[in-house]
């Protein structure tokens, strides 16, 4: 029967309109043995596609449909009409038979992606021949060389392009392949090859060319064909498949239309049964061995490493204390890991050395070893964590445990140039990103190739973007001038297509921190492309692809905290010369805990956020053990998997302490009975269906997926048989089990890991506690970054005690800085005042403090533009002169050439009476030109001041509320939010005056106020108050933009958030 | 299989150019036509000819985004005799149509 050997998925980008697992189901339920995936110059898809081939019992086959250049070919000879002139590039289907034939596509794929223009591969003919070994080659589709040039009539340059291809991949590696898609000229053109392959002795191959699995797909193929080329379905007929018939079609359907030629069916089977190179076994990667200085094998000297630091950190090596050691040891030795964990270990002690602020995270911070070689800052005994998650015995061999590591943002960038240097471009790489499409592009693309108007398109795109969108029809049933357009043509299409094109990938991009490193070459493990930055490479595999081909990720990751925490440490060993090794901040001390109790957050890492402020309040924080239930607590997966509030109740004791079964109860004592923490999502597995650990984590990373309903049905599945063979509960309580672990498992933290987090939070804070003016000041050096925009972080600075000053050209520098006890904003505070200009400003600033507008100018010789900024946000007050003196003064300065030569005359003189701004004015121009919505002349709710009036309540007395008290209150948006945890809710932290104020609105309020929401950038609040012991929220019952004097929501919105 | 074209034009039908008319095929249980009834250029129903080759057999599908959506199968024949021909299956109403008159 028939095999398919060129077929295209949804990584074929805007061309092929199925996902791998589409096309693998298809061909499962079609009965196909096997099929070859051949995408468009890259193997983005090859992994998955293989994994859910093996899966559902297809043989996976992997190739490549290859762009070649057209001027690669010998000159004087090329299809009548098309001499002299730039020919097409040419296609050519390549499939891997073995290993070597693999490694030399991926080579021949990172050849054309390095030599060629972005987004525009394609191969030098040329370098086919050096790596042919192992790959056979079908003569491609219609835009095959020589399928074109026989279709133009030229036989003879049809059959000497045909021996080249035999020639270089030898007699039996090259088919000519048959394609009848039912496109005019199909059987015509078939008729000259078999001829042509007659002739030169080749044999024929039928390929469907497929580019969906499914017919009814075939308008999503159009789309996509309009999309590449910019332009609509109506103006893309020439471009366009002519009909439907690219489809994955039953195998008797391909015999049938290859009746007359029985071969080119047999030989598909022959050619698949000759493939045998397996993607999912058979790849050579090997991470690089670890050659230890003075010849000792890796193993060997890794646990010399441990010993030496364990006398270091613990003083005396306890036998309690050598039996974890070497439990440990003996557990990396059997998986041969040694060399990976010392390459981290190189890798941290690089970071040392040059300064770089880095940390472990993840599960690896279980680890003793890990702690030893400096990987994590975690003492694993002292916080009692267990290395279980992380290293086991049912680990397979070639799993790798993660080690993750959190760099400061500038650090990691020299820690990717160093590994970069180390290991050069053959053997590393970074890890891809697939780029999917969402509504808001999904609806421009799809409107555009349908021709639909642009005014409509874009009001829909612009809806969609809302976080708060619904699905696109629901959204379009909103709306009146949808509602009734969408039963017809060719709206119904387009929401149809646009749920279809939705989720499926757009182009690869770079994944956050994920690096690869090889000691075979990478190019022949997976092709490379160049990445945005120069000398840098990216995989054409994700995350999950890599981990499936067993390669060894390192993800290193930005966290800025860690810059936040170590630029406030330096500031403050500069201004008090007091060096604080961050190693040794206690996490003991009960003045940090009184300060997290009374929810004094703001600015601390991971337990800031709203719902992190509420729990906290109504827990009893006491020590950095509930500091680290707290960081797990509030994740996407305890809050789906109902953990939150019964483990608030059960701390409380409002609440007993119950278990589903009485076999969970070693596992979930540490927590009251609730999941909080990973690993246990794992224990309760293996204690209620019997699931091996390595079972269990297989659980765990396939729920962390994303997944099918396929996939999600098979581990139900084998759960409930599990729990059943147990017979430890019943079915319901299984299920009510396995809904847990579902809603858990994607998003929570392992212990090791919170741990970890906790430990930054808790080093913030004793910050924050007791250096104040250093925390404030870091944090805003710090920034972009966090929950807060920096305008909100400087009001809670001024309440706690702390001014923040103004942009003075005669104190601010580059970065604020602290002045007396209070912070001085700097220049990067100041809209459009680059590096550059930052640069030239505090190198002039060593030469002595100005002493007129025109010293500033003459001196600096900065742009007019920064200069009237600083004009006008009084940073040149000091000269005793208002801002609209000053603007004018500065004019005097740039008059034309020759009108006056420009002296060091007293302006005041040429002054004439102007008036001086107002405060109002002074605000507003704080919030235009300084970014985050800091204002350091006024407080955003100044602007209001005309509107608020007696009825509005300030947030300091409704923190004092009773219970269903009605209530109005108004503030600036300092925070939005509208988790997918939240079904709906939107949450709101306002902030005026005297501090912040959380607001909830139920879903059908949002849907009514969607545009207040959307819009407001402050808001009055008319609802009642819902308090939970110390936490108060304002519960929403009608909403308004709040009035504000001077400045537009947008402008304000824009200011704080970029929204 | 015997479809029918359905109502034919009378005598005084205006016919456009290039508007695809209704007539009568017979075709084999793989879809190709075996006979067609070939009017020649009268507006009258013209007699069986058998066809003798299919030298091309193609499918369109197209402009399924509007309210005139195209979904044919095209057969270029060559009938007894000698007379190039072309019908099309269209594969919304069913029916069978010559693309050109003659």
């Amino acid at each position: 029967m028939y095999v398919e050997l060129h077929c295209h998925s949804c990584f074929s980008f805007r061309e092929g309109a199925s996902s791998p697992a589409e096309l693998v189901l298809a061909a499962r339920a079609l009965g196909y043995e096997a099929l070859a995936l051949t995408d468009h110059d890259n193997l983005a898809g090859a992994m998955e596609f293989a994994q859910a081939a093996k899966e559902w019992g297809v043989r996976p086959i992997i190739g490549v449909e290859m762009t070649l250049r057209p001027d690669g070919r010998p000159s004087g000879r090329g299809a009548p009409g098309s001499d002299g002139a730039a020919s097409p590039p040419t296609h050519l289907t390549l499939l891997a038979e073995t290993p070597r034939g693999y490694a030399n596509i991926s080579r021949l794929l990172s050849q054309a992606h390095l030599s060629s223009p972005r987004d525009a591969p394609a191969l030098d003919p040329a370098e086919l021949a050096p790596c042919a070994e192992g790959v056979i080659a079908l003569s491609g589709c219609r835009n095959g060389e020589v399928p074109r040039l026989v279709g133009a009539g030229d036989v003879e340059g049809a059959c000497e392009a045909a021996a080249r291809y035999a020639a270089i991949f030898g007699k039996r590696n090259f088919y000519i392949e048959l394609q009848d898609n039912f496109v005019r000229g199909d059987r015509a053109r078939n008729r000259g090859l078999v001829a042509l392959a007659r002739r030169l002795g080749l044999g024929v191959v039928a390929t469907n060319n497929v580019h969906y699995h499914d017919r009814a797909r075939h308008r999503l193929q159009d789309v996509l064909v309009a999309v590449r080329h910019h332009s609509t379905l109506d103006a893309t007929e020439h471009v366009r498949r002519q009909n439907a018939e690219f489809s994955l079609k039953p195998p008797a359907e391909m015999a049938r239309l290859f009746a007359e030629l029985p071969e080119a069916v047999a030989n598909t089977r022959a050619i698949a049964a000759r493939c045998t190179f397996d993607l999912t076994r058979d790849l050579t990667y090997r991470f690089p061995d670890f050659r230890a200085p003075d010849g000792r094998s890796a193993d060997a000297f890794l646990e010399a490493v441990c010993f030496d630091a364990a006398r270091e950190y613990y003083g005396r090596v306890t036998p309690d204390l050598e039996r974890r050691i070497r439990h440990e040891l003996e557990l990396i030795r059997q998986s041969a890991q040694a060399g990976f964990f010392l390459r981290n270990w190189e890798i941290m002690r690089y970071a040392r050395t040059h300064g770089l602020p880095a940390r472990g995270r993840g599960s690896s911070v279980g680890s003793l070893v890990c702690y030893l070689l400096g990987l994590s800052g975690i003492d694993p005994l002292k916080y009692n964590l267990f290395v279980g998650r992380f290293l086991n015995e049912a680990r397979r061999k070639e799993d790798v445990p993660d080690i993750d590591i959190d760099f400061a943002r500038e650090a990691r960038e020299r820690i990717f140039a160093h590994v970069f240097a180390t290991y050069g471009s053959e053997h590393a790489a970074l890890v891809a990103n697939v780029i999917t499409y969402r509504y808001p592009m999904a609806v421009r693309d799809v409107g555009k190739a349908l021709g639909l108007p642009e005014a409509d398109i874009d009001k829909l795109a612009k809806r969609m973007r809302g976080r708060f969108a619904r699905p696109l029809a629901e959204e379009m049933r909103a709306m009146p001038e949808f509602a009734s357009r969408m039963e017809a043509p060719p709206w119904r299409e387009f929401v149809r297509l646009v749920e279809e094109l939705r989720g499926m990938p757009r182009h690869l991009g770079q994944h956050a921190g994920g690096i690869i490193i090889s000691d075979t070459p990478i190019v022949e493990q997976v092709p490379v492309q160049p990445s945005a930055m120069a000398g840098r490479y990216i995989c054409q595999w994700d995350k999950d692809s890599v981990a499936d081909a067993g390669f060894i990720k390192m993800d290193f990751l930005g966290y800025p905290s860690l810059g936040h925490l170590y630029r406030a440490l330096a500031l403050i060993e500069e201004r008090r010369g007091l060096r604080i090794d961050p190693v040794r901040i206690p996490l003991d001390d009960p003045e940090v805990y009184a300060m997290i109790r009374r929810g004094d957050i703001l600015g601390i890492v991971q337990i800031q956020s709203r719902a992190q402020l509420q729990a906290i309040l109504r827990l009893d924080i006491a020590s950095i053990e509930d500091l680290v239930v707290q960081v797990a607590l509030i994740r996407p997966g305890p809050i789906q998997g109902g953990a939150v509030n019964p483990y608030i109740a059960r701390c409380q004791g409002r609440e007993p302490v119950t278990y589903d079964h009485p076999c969970l109860e070693p596992i979930l004592g540490e927590t009251k009975g609730v999941i909080i923490f990973q690993e246990q999502v794992l224990e309760v597995a293996m204690a209620i269906a019997g699931f091996t650990a390595g079972q269990a984590e297989s659980l765990r990373r396939a729920m962390s997926r994303k997944r099918s309903r396929e996939e999600m049905e098979k581990l139900r599945d084998a759960f409930f048989a599990g729990a059943r063979a147990k017979g430890l509960v019943d079915d319901a309580t299984a299920a009510v089990i396995f809904e847990k672990i579902v809603a858990f498992a994607a998003f929570g933290f392992p212990k090791a890991h919170a741990a970890a987090m906790a430990e930054t939070a808790g080093k913030l804070a004793w910050v924050k506690r007791y250096y104040p003016v250093e925390f404030y000041c870091a944090w805003l050096n710090e920034w972009p970054f966090g929950f807060y925009s920096p305008g909100v972080i400087v009001n809670e600075a001024r309440r706690n005690g702390i001014e923040v000053l103004g942009v003075d050209v005669n104190r601010s520098r580059g970065l604020c800085v602290i002045e007396d006890d209070a912070v001085r904003l700097g220049y990067n505070y100041v809209r459009g005042i680059g590096a550059q200009t930052r640069a030239r400003l505090d190198d002039e600033a060593r030469h002595g403090p100005y002493v007129s507008l025109w010293d500033f100018w003459r001196r600096t010789r900065i742009e007019r533009m920064p200069i009237e900024r600083l004009v006008r946000l009084g940073a040149l007050a000091f000269t005793g002169l208002h801002e609209r003196a000053l603007l004018w003064q500065l004019g005097l300065f740039y008059r034309p050439l020759g009108a006056q030569l420009p002296l060091a005359l007293p302006y005041e003189a040429d002054l004439v009476p102007l008036t001086e701004m107002t405060d109002g004015e002074r605000l507003v121009t704080d919030l235009r030109f300084i970014e985050g919505a800091v204002t350091t002349r006024g407080h955003i709710m100044d602007l209001a001041r005309g509107a608020l009036h007696e009825g509005v309540t300030p947030s300091h007395v409704v923190d004092r509320m009773a219970d269903g008290a009605p209530v109005t209150v108004a503030g600036f948006v300092a925070v939005r939010q509208a988790p997918e945890t939240a079904k709906g809710f939107v949450f709101h932290t306002l902030e005026d005056r005297y501090g912040l104020i959380n607001v909830i609105t139920k879903p059908h309020l949002v849907a009514r106020y969607q545009r207040v929401i959307e819009h407001a950038g402050a808001l009055i609040v008319h609802g009642h108050i819902e308090r939970q012991e110390r936490v108060v929220n304002v519960v929403t019952e009608r909403m308004e933009l709040l009035p504000l004097a001077g400045t537009r929501h947008r402008a304000l919105r824009h200011a704080a958030h970029n929204w | 299989m015997l479809t029918t074209s359905g109502g034919t034009g009378g005598p005084d039908t205006v016919r456009r150019l290039n508007v695809p008319q209704p007539l009568r095929v017979e075709a084999g249980d793989d879809g190709t036509p075996r006979r067609v009834q070939h009017r020649g250029q009268t507006a009258r129903p013209g007699r069986w000819r058998a066809v003798d080759q299919v030298r091309e057999r193609y499918r369109v599908e197209d402009r399924w985004w509007t309210s005139e959506p195209v979904a044919r199968e095209y057969f270029d024949l060559l009938l007894d005799g000698g007379l190039p021909f072309a019908v099309f299956r269209d594969r919304i109403d069913g029916r069978w149509y010559a693309q050109r008159d003659g």
